[in-house]
């Protein structure tokens, strides 16, 4: 019998699907609690303290980043999602250094993002299979610039009594410096003569003093030094006329020189007043350091059309830099002193009545001192003129001239002087001897009434500018290049002049001048204090201090020692020794004769008379 | 596999006509098997793991017994019964561990299954019951896929190698059947050996690769040695011609 075959086939399809699902497979599971992790507290720095980084070029920054005990595995940094830097680390404290910089990076705004992966510490699966982290972001705005933005100068403006300029903030990574270029305008030059001022460090600092500027026209520019570039801001111009500048002359003779304060007066460190002959360099005359005074008086003297220059200096010294300017003003101006007819060299005799001998039109003149009243010679002026105190004797050149009919006779000067008389200076006592030297140097002694030479003077010590005492008895001789004074007196039995002493001294520059007053009595100064000396005594009678560097002349009605200082004319009293005065007066006057021998200036009665020009000081005040 | 199956069914049709007494057999059954190296292949594994991340690995399974099948077609000759069919049998491994973040897993599942060539002769027979001694030679082919996987929080990655064998074995066994009509009931109890274990290969990029246990260049081989029991039924198709 055969099997049913359907059910044969039931029974073997049926046992091979069992055997389908019958393969060994395991499904079990086993779960392990663990418990999960707490969140860490976390601090980030980043060595920018702003949501905008602005940089420049190129930005290297530092952060530091630290968990409260787990481990940071990994910072990563993304500029606009591309990753500039991945760094790993595995520890609680973790720091590290990246830069932005890119040369296609264009200009504009970009997300700085940064990705910090903080281990669990959980100890779970993904904790150990380094796939599980608390994950910390971070993000600021970067500004970048892919070159150095121009500054902007916003002000440049008077602020506090100085000059302020300000500028807008460079915030960006990668700045080095602001660099501030000032130029001041020349209006001779008619341009801008630029100069670097003080360089600035810190960013922060968006201004600049600029603390020696005190008026004037100026430019300013700022160039911003960042990652290695520079840019260059557009210049701002300023222009402050500055001070106004008058002078006038008030009741009292002065000069007033006036200007308005300076709108930059902390900047001020000193207002010059110069003065000069219109085609002369200035001389300073004054310097005010007080912004606040806005006047200078000057004792008015002897002035030609000057030109006043007021100079306003700013200086100031920052670190190794030192910068200044200049506020010039002019003005010319001029004090119509009295008219005086007699020019050249002014000769004068110490008794009355007193006349003043000059120049007039080539020939030699005088001036009534008493009546204000001119008699013109028909002599011709020459430039080594002598006159006695006592008025009695007076010689021009080689010719003897009567002081009041001015009739004249011819000494043979040039045998007394061997070879040539020429330009001198002769000095006559009231005996008529006449003692006196040539451009040579060569001394002599002549008796002018007797129209005879005495003698030739030769020192042993080359020294010269003999002058003769009022009574004819003594000779001083003063050496410059062996500065001191040698005594000669008149020897009866001989009928020549011996040197009988010398005094070593500060005599280099100074003058003997004689007392003519007395008999033989002069005045000197030793240095810078004037010794009155006997000649008969052959000592000092008395002294006294002065500001001065020679002696000009006495005034023989007020009996006044008139001495040279700088640039002024000192008034003394020999009696007391205190000065009574000092005039002004403008260098060139008196070294534009200075080479001749003689005096430029007379002074009689307090007027000083000058080569056209008389100035009467009875009404300056007692100086200050 | 598929392919096997029908040919033994269509050789049991084959045959059937031409044979005087002819049964299919069916067995379900138990066996241990020993995968001494494939443990030591799991347990590099999950020492690898524990060394490189401090993760421990739990063994769940450890290639432990479990069913198997067969399917035979018996034709008698005498007191001397002969049979050929076809055995499946697997086994495997699983070695897991799981928490909040996500699970990390090692299965390993292997199937041997292959032709089989039965010899029994009966030693005693009752009414009741009858004992026959039966010697299975096999040829055990192997399938293996050895899965790894890991998954945190949303991640995920799983990946299979597939490991192929073969075993040339013999089981002695001892066999209580009682027949019942056409119905045959049998009890099969022995104990399997290999005779030969080839090497494992993996497939790997198309490619078959020997396999080595790991850290040793010795040949991974499967080892399904073990004790084999079974319950059969079987139906007799034809009667002997003499009947």
């Amino acid at each position: 019998m055969y099997p049913n075959r359907f059910l044969v086939n039931c029974l073997i399809y049926s046992f091979l699907l069992s055997l389908v699902s019958c393969q060994f497979s395991s499904e079990e599971e086993l779960f392990t609690e663990i418990e999960y992790p707490t969140p860490p507290t976390t601090a980030f720095k980043l060595d920018f303290d702003k949501d905008t980084i602005e940089v420049i070029s190129y930005a290297q920054l530092h952060y530091e980043y630290k968990s409260d005990g787990q481990a940071i595995q990994n910072v990563q940094i993304s500029l606009n999602d591309d990753i500039i830097y991945n760094q790993f680390h595995n520890s609680s404290q973790v720091q590290g250094t990246f830069s932005i910089a890119n040369r296609d990076l264009a200009s504009g705004f970009y997300e700085l993002k940064m990705t910090a992966k903080v281990n669990t510490g959980s100890g779970s699966l993904a904790n150990k299979m380094g796939g599980e982290f608390f994950v910390y972001e971070k993000k600021w705005v970067v500004k970048y610039y892919s070159e150095v933005p121009k500054p902007v100068i916003i002000s440049a403006s008077e602020e506090d009594g100085t000059l302020m300029i300000k500028w807008e903030e460079c915030t960006a990574v990668g700045f080095e410096e602001y660099q501030l270029y000032r130029g001041i305008y020349h209006d001779v030059f008619e341009r801008y003569s630029f100069e670097w001022l003080t360089p600035i460090k810190d960013s922060e600092q968006t201004w600049q003093k600029d603390m020696s500027f005190v008026g004037g026209k100026a430019m300013y520019y700022l160039v911003l030094k960042a990652a290695g570039k520079r840019a260059t801001s557009d210049t701002i111009t300023i222009d402050y006329p500055g001070a106004g500048f008058n002078i006038e002359t008030n009741n009292k003779l002065e000069r007033v020189i006036s200007w308005n304060k300076s709108r930059f007066y902390n900047n001020l460190k000193e207002v010059v007043i110069f003065a000069s002959e219109p085609r002369y360099t200035g001389s300073k005359i004054a310097g005010i350091t007080n912004p606040n005074d806005t006047t200078y008086v000057i004792k008015d003297g002897l002035y030609p059309n000057m030109r006043y220059q007021l100079v306003m200096t700013g200086d100031y010294m920052y670190e190794d830099f030192s910068y200044s300017t200049q506020l010039r003003k002019e003005f010319i101006y001029n004090l119509e002193t009295d008219t005086f007819e007699l020019e050249n060299y002014l000769f004068v005799n110490a008794a009355e009545p007193l006349h003043i001998y000059g120049e007039m039109h080539g020939n030699l003149a005088k001036f009534d001192v008493n009546n204000g009243s001119y008699t013109q010679s028909s002599v011709k002026y020459e430039h080594n003129i002598g006159l006695s105190g006592n008025g009695a004797y007076l010689v021009s050149g080689e010719t003897k001239v009567n002081p009041h009919s001015y009739f004249t006779t011819n000494l043979d000067l040039k045998t007394a002087f061997k070879l040539f008389a020429g330009v001198g200076n002769y000095t006559i006592s009231n005996n008529g001897i006449l003692v006196g030297s040539n451009i040579y140097d060569d001394l002599i002694a002549y008796d002018v009434k007797n129209e005879k030479t005495i003698q030739e003077i030769t020192s042993k010590y080359n020294i010269f500018a003999p002058v003769i005492s009022p009574d004819g008895n003594y000779i001083v001789l003063r050496g410059d290049y062996n500065p001191r004074i040698e005594f000669w007196k008149y020897n009866d039995q001989s009928g020549l002049y011996e040197e009988i002493s010398y005094y070593h001294g500060e005599y280099k520059t100074s003058k003997v001048v004689f007392d003519q007053s007395s008999e033989s009595n002069f005045y000197i100064l030793n240095g810078n204090k004037a010794e009155y000396w006997s000649c008969t005594e052959e000592k000092v009678l008395k002294s006294f201090t002065t500001d001065a560097h020679t002696i000009i002349c006495i005034d023989p009605l007020t009996g006044y020692l008139v001495a040279d200082g700088d640039l002024m004319l000192h008034f003394y009293d020999p009696k007391t020794g205190e000065k009574v005065r000092e005039v002004g007066y403008f260098e060139d006057y008196y070294s534009r004769y200075r080479s001749q021998m003689g005096e430029p200036f007379v002074v009689v009665n307090d007027v000083i008379y000058f080569n056209n020009k008389q100035l009467d000081l009875k009404n300056y005040e007692k100086l200050n | 596999m598929k392919n096997l199956i029908k040919l033994i069914i269509i050789c049991s049709f084959v045959t059937s006509p031409l044979s005087s007494q002819i049964k299919i057999n069916g067995y379900f059954g138990y066996g241990t098997y020993d995968m001494s190296q494939q443990k030591s292949f799991h347990q590099f594994f999950i020492d690898n793991l524990k060394n490189d991340y401090g993760i421990d690995l739990a063994i769940l399974d450890d290639f432990p017994g479990y069913f198997n099948y067969a399917v035979e077609i018996q034709e008698s000759f005498d007191n001397t019964e002969l049979s050929f069919g076809f055995i499946y049998q697997s086994t495997g491994a699983r070695s897991f561990y799981k928490d909040y973040s996500g699970q990390i897993n090692y299965d390993i599942s292997i199937e041997g299954f292959g032709p089989v060539i039965g010899i029994e002769r009966e030693f005693y027979s009752s009414e009741l019951v009858s004992i026959a001694a039966k010697l299975r030679p096999q040829l055990l082919f192997s399938n293996q896929e050895f899965t790894s996987n890991l998954e945190l929080y949303d991640y995920g990655e799983t990946e299979t190698v597939k490991i192929k064998g073969y075993n040339i074995g013999i089981e002695p066994s001892i066999k209580l059947y009682r027949q019942f009509n056409r119905i045959l009931l049998s009890l099969n109890a022995g104990y399997y050996l290999d005779l030969h274990r080839g090497q494992l290969k993996a497939e790997v990029m198309d490619e078959d690769i020997d396999v080595s246990i790991p850290g040793t260049d010795k040949a991974l081989r499967n080892n399904w040695d073990g004790f084999r029991v079974s319950l059969g039924i079987g139906y007799q198709i034809s009667s002997k011609q003499s009947d």
